[in-house]
């Protein structure tokens, strides 16, 4: 059994209508960053980095990131 | 090299980049000097009797043509050696100079400098004894010994050699640390 950490920024983005371009100079990462971060291809992301997305997006850090374990349930 | 090698590139301060270049010349300053030393010495044996420490020639008077073909070549090995310590110093040089100096080719070549300053070291003890038995035949009686000495110089390119292994893995150590710190955002 796999377990993983899903990265739902851009439901949140859409949610927010809001583009990628803008949430990147308002968290001041790059554009590239962040479409790796949504993307899960990131081995992280800095509590720095998180608190200022949750604070341009509005929203918790549990919006953001799953737990999803790899049968299928949910975590 | 790879992208990621290349992106490691960081171009130093001019000052740096003189320093490093400062070092080169340095470098091709001592090979230099080292081929004039094997023209100079190499061309008589007397002069090699000269370059040889005292303790290891004490009492010979003449080297005969064997003797000094052997001590020839087992100094042509270790100016060798010192050649090829100089030439990965100044390849290490040139490196940093260009801003690579924290890829993997720095590591091999700071692995490769410590190898050449480890035979260095170890090799001049063997030297010594060599050159010792070398002479024995031509020594008087009564004044033979058996050379088995350790010069501050050999402890000192050991210990460059061992902080330049060291430093190596420093290196490779903080490159993982540069890897792991890139995949977070």
């Amino acid at each position: 059994m796999t377990v993983e950490i899903i990265v739902t920024l851009d439901v949140m983005l859409a949610r927010r209508k809001m583009r990628s371009k803008e949430l990147a100079a308002r968290v001041g990462i790059t554009e590239q960053n962040l479409s790796l971060l949504k993307s899960g291809k990131v081995q992280g992301i800095r509590f720095r980095t998180l608190a200022a997305i949750c604070e341009a997006l509005d929203c918790q850090p549990g919006d953001l990131i799953e737990f999803r374990r790899g049968d299928g349930s949910g975590g | 090299m790879n992208m990621m090698e290349e992106q490691r590139r960081v171009a130093l301060s001019p000052f740096g980049r003189r320093l490093a270049l400062a070092g080169e010349g340095l470098g091709w300053a001592g090979i230099a000097l080292i081929l004039y030393a094997l023209i100079h010495f190499g061309s008589s044996p007397v002069r090699i009797l000269h370059l040889l420490p005292p303790e290891l020639t004490e009492g010979v008077r003449a080297l005969d043509s064997g003797a000094w073909i052997a001590a020839g070549l087992i100094l042509l090995i270790s100016f060798a050696v010192v050649v090829w310590c100089l030439i990965e110093l100044i390849r290490l040089f040139a490196m940093i100079r260009k801003g690579d100096w924290f890829g993997e080719r720095l590591e091999r070549a700071l692995q490769r400098l410590s190898i050449a300053a480890l035979v260095s070291g170890f090799g001049a003890i063997i030297q010594r004894t060599v050159l010792g038995l070398i002479f024995k035949p031509l020594t008087p009686e009564g004044k033979h010994r058996l050379v088995l000495q350790i010069d501050s110089d050999d402890v000192i390119f050991a210990l460059i050699g061992i902080f330049l292994a060291l430093f190596a893995l420093i290196i490779r150590e903080a490159r993982r640390a540069d890897d792991e710190n890139k995949g977070f955002v």
